[in-house]
């Protein structure tokens, strides 16, 4: 079964009779399996947080639908087993952390002393153990953030759902939750490099479209060609410069990195026809990173 | 239908339920209210959100200054209307603040008679049976006799004696003051039986002094009878007084007492 | 179960809120002191200052109820909306229902606890001071209590597409407006023209009528009300409140978060 499947799902705010309104999701399509860590990632603005906020049901969809763990979106037998921490927590400042845990693990009816020992348990998980009676409104951003993944994970949900992924320390979390638990984690992220690390499957979304779906060993990335240059004038560097050529000047070389679908040769003839002499070349495959660059920056110049 | 339009439909529709539920309840409430009159003196109520009785209690509280003030020479005229306006908007907020009746009646009843009986007329209208007693229609009979004139003088006075006697805990001088005022306006004969029935009815404390009056109207009947039958009811009247044993009282000499004088 | 037990949930989490609140312990304080201050008065009242304390014990309590409602009822909703916390509770199997009518129990508890803690305190300086205890005053609190009810379901009602300032005040305007319904009837009756008729009629049923809810002036002059007037007007507030809700609970279902 899918932990999340969507079909044609479609969101266009400010819409009225003939008003068109400003499209945010269009047409989306996508199915991630149980048990799988999925990066949905995209630049400001793409659609990610509706997408997470039409799944829970706090928006309502123009068109379109989805289903969460084989039930209706926003449903609440899907918020049963699911878990949620949004882009900006903002919790009850007056609350202190257990407090505000217990308040929340009420609603999933569990008895008082599961809830008390449970709390006890994420706090001390999320690093927040010491600070149980601490009230929210002292928490530093990161610490919100802890306390958020905390009431995330309350019901032992069979999906989380992170709007971002967060800090460091929670990639082991999901790890662990994925890996051995069998959870399902969807999560937006801006920092490619944990993408890429504890991603299974990755979702690039632009401007409300899918531009790609697949598992991250299966994306079609490129070739990229590093050229070390040594001595380069400026008049080569700035022959050289252009999109798709990344310059790197450090202090005795300059790192050239021409992405796929340039001409490296064409880069390295320039440079060395200005005086700059090419010491070491390789062709790597591009990272994450750079493929997504490269894919939104073609989906923006169609 | 989509599930969200049944959704917004029966949500509608219990709305709609629950509204014909609530304007039957009103108007039933509204029923009970008008019937009771005690909970709907609305046509005086100026409007203040619900707090009308504490209004009327600061209103009250200025008022009584203003009593205190007094006014001086040259303004009464302005010092009576601002008070009587004063009264008017009390009793307004409060209709039931009977206190406030009896100060104003008195108040105004030396500079401003009608407007005093204006108060005692809304008085009478508005303070629940159970908050009225003899005083306020008492103090309208004595305006309506001081300052009234013509036919308005007696009727009016009676009218409110009358009111004032449907209360228990009035005093004496109540039927007495009504008794003269019958006597004033039908002569001896008309009175008689006035006197006579307050005779029957009294306190024996008080036998004595309505004895009295009983013999002083039954013997002005006598000495200028108006028909035989005045006469002979003049007569028998004087007959029974006697007849109960009871010594007559002895001839009393004119004082400023006497109520035939007053 | 379920149902009921998330709007006491919610309740609940709203009660603790709004034990934090300075404001409503100041007013309890400000209300018993006038009342206390009132037997001071005899001088001015010519002797009445018990009608003047009692007439203040009901001002205080009513106040107090208004306060809550309009201040507290805005307020709830709409504060959660605003910053953003009511997206964490709703990702919860906590219906939007649910949600409303949490934080309309939970306002009213609020309400009712300030309440009582106010009545008792004038049952205890009336009693002191007149050497009986004032009975009465049950039935004017408890008109009172469905009175607040009725006025929290229109604040939660407006805050639900209102930011909650201006709900705050449109609610405060019904409040005052409610208190005048009564004369509408009037106005139809007396109006020449069908469509001013039909309006002051269709007004009246519409605008809550707060003047049901006021018996103060009998209460204070010892007045008798009947039972069965209570009980109209209390049948009154139940579903005059249960419609609000549901009309509040069809615009927030809608609503995008």
């Amino acid at each position: 079964m899918n932990a999340i499947e969507t079909y044609n799902l479609s969101k266009t705010y400010d819409s009225f009779f003939f008003w068109k309104g400003r499209p945010a999701l269009d047409r989306l399509t996508m199915a991630v399996p149980e048990g799988k860590i999925f990066g949905f990632l995209g630049p400001n603005g793409a659609g990610k947080t509706t997408t997470l906020k039409l799944l829970l049901g706090l928006l309502h969809p123009s068109a379109g639908g989805g289903r969460l763990l084989g039930e209706d979106m926003g449903s609440s037998k899907a918020k049963e087993r699911l878990g949620y921490l949004s882009e900006k927590p903002t919790y009850y400042g007056y609350l202190k952390a257990n407090e505000f845990l217990n308040y929340y693990a009420k609603i999933f009816h569990i008895g008082r002393a599961e809830r008390k020992q449970r709390i006890g348990e994420l706090l001390d998980r999320v690093g927040l153990a010491e600070h149980h009676q601490s009230k929210l409104k002292t928490f530093s951003h990161g610490m919100l953030q802890r306390v958020g993944l905390a009431q995330a994970m309350l019901n032992d949900p069979d999906l989380m759902l992170l709007d971002p992924l967060g800090r460091k320390q929670f990639k082991n979390i999901i790890k662990q939750a994925s890996r051995e638990q069998g959870k399902t984690v969807f999560f937006c992220s801006h920092i490619l490099a944990d993408v890429e690390e504890i991603c299974d499957m990755v979702g690039i979304l632009c401007k409300g479209h899918l531009l790609v779906m697949d598992e991250v060993h299966n994306l079609p990335f490129g070739q990229k060609t590093v050229l070390t240059l040594k001595q380069a004038p400026g008049e080569a560097l700035a022959a050289i410069r252009r999109d798709g050529v990344d310059i790197d000047d450090r202090e005795d070389t300059t790192v050239v990195t021409v992405s796929s679908g340039m001409d490296a040769d064409e880069v390295e003839q320039t440079a060395k026809s200005e005086g700059a002499e090419c010491v070491d070349k390789k062709v790597e495959r591009e990272t994450l990173e750079e493929y997504f660059v490269r894919i939104i920056q073609e989906a923006e110049r169609r | 239908m989509s599930g969200g339009t049944k959704e917004t439909v029966s949500g509608l529709v219990l709305a709609g339920i629950l509204f014909v539920g609530s304007v039957y309840m009103s108007n039933r409430a509204t029923k009970i209210r008008d019937a009771e009159d005690l909970l709907n003196p609305q046509l005086l109520h100026t409007p203040m959100a619900g707090f009308e009785p504490l209004a009327a209690d600061i209103q009250w509280i200025q008022l009584v200054q203003f009593m205190g003030m007094g006014y001086s020479s040259g303004k009464k005229e302005v010092y009576v209307d601002r008070l009587y306006r004063r009264f008017d908007r009390l009793t307004s907020l409060d209709p039931y603040f009977t206190i406030a009746y009896h100060y104003g009646t008195l108040f105004l009843s030396v500079e401003a008679p009608e407007k005093a009986l204006s108060i005692v007329d809304r008085g009478l209208d508005y303070i629940p049976r159970e908050e009225l007693d003899w005083k306020l229609p008492f103090y309208g009979a004595f305006i309506s006799y001081q300052y009234c004139e013509g036919d308005e003088r007696y009727a009016k006075s009676l009218k409110y004696l009358d009111a004032a006697m449907d209360h228990e805990g009035y005093p004496l001088y109540v039927p007495t003051f009504r008794a003269m005022i019958v006597e004033r306006k039908d002569g001896p004969a008309g009175a008689l039986n006035e006197w006579y029935k307050l005779y029957q009815n009294c306190d024996p404390s008080d036998k004595t002094f309505l004895r009295g009056n009983v013999e002083r109207v039954a013997s002005e009947v006598l000495k200028n009878p108006e028909s035989p039958e005045a006469k002979q009811k003049a007569e028998e009247v004087l007959k029974e007084l006697n007849k109960g044993g009871e010594e007559a009282p002895p001839k009393k000499r004119a004082t400023r007492r006497n109520v035939s004088e007053t | 179960m379920t149902p009921v037990h998330n709007v006491l949930v919610v309740a609940q989490g709203t009660f603790v809120r709004q034990l934090r609140n300075k404001i409503l312990y100041m007013l309890i304080i400000v209300c018993t002191c006038f009342v206390g201050v009132g037997s001071m008065y005899h001088i001015l009242t010519l002797d009445s200052e018990v009608k003047l304390m009692r007439d203040l014990a009901l001002a205080g309590i009513s106040l107090m109820g208004m306060v809550v409602a309009i201040f507290i009822g805005s307020n709830e909703v709409g504060k959660e909306l605003r910053e953003g916390t009511v997206d964490a509770l709703l990702s919860k199997p906590l219906g939007r229902d649910q949600f409303l009518l949490g934080k309309f129990v939970g306002t009213l508890w609020v309400a009712l606890v300030n309440i009582a803690i106010i009545g008792v305190g004038f049952l205890v300086v009336m009693s002191f001071y007149e050497g009986k205890i004032w009975v009465d005053l049950a039935r004017s609190v408890i008109l009172n209590v469905f009175e607040v009810g009725v006025l929290v379901s229109v604040a939660i009602f407006f805050t639900t597409f209102l930011p909650e300032a201006v709900s705050a005040v449109v609610t405060f305007l019904v409040f005052l407006l409610g208190h005048g319904a009564h004369m509408l009837p009037m106005i139809s009756e007396k109006a020449d023209h069908m469509p001013t008729e039909v309006i002051a009629k269709g007004l009246y049923y519409l605008i809550p009528n707060f003047h049901h809810f006021n018996i103060r002036a009998a209460v204070g002059h010892e007045l008798e009300v009947p039972w069965s007037y209570v009980g109209f007007t209390i049948l009154y507030g139940l579903f005059y409140t249960g419609m609000v809700l549901s009309l509040a609970s069809l615009i927030f279902r809608k609503r995008e978060l």
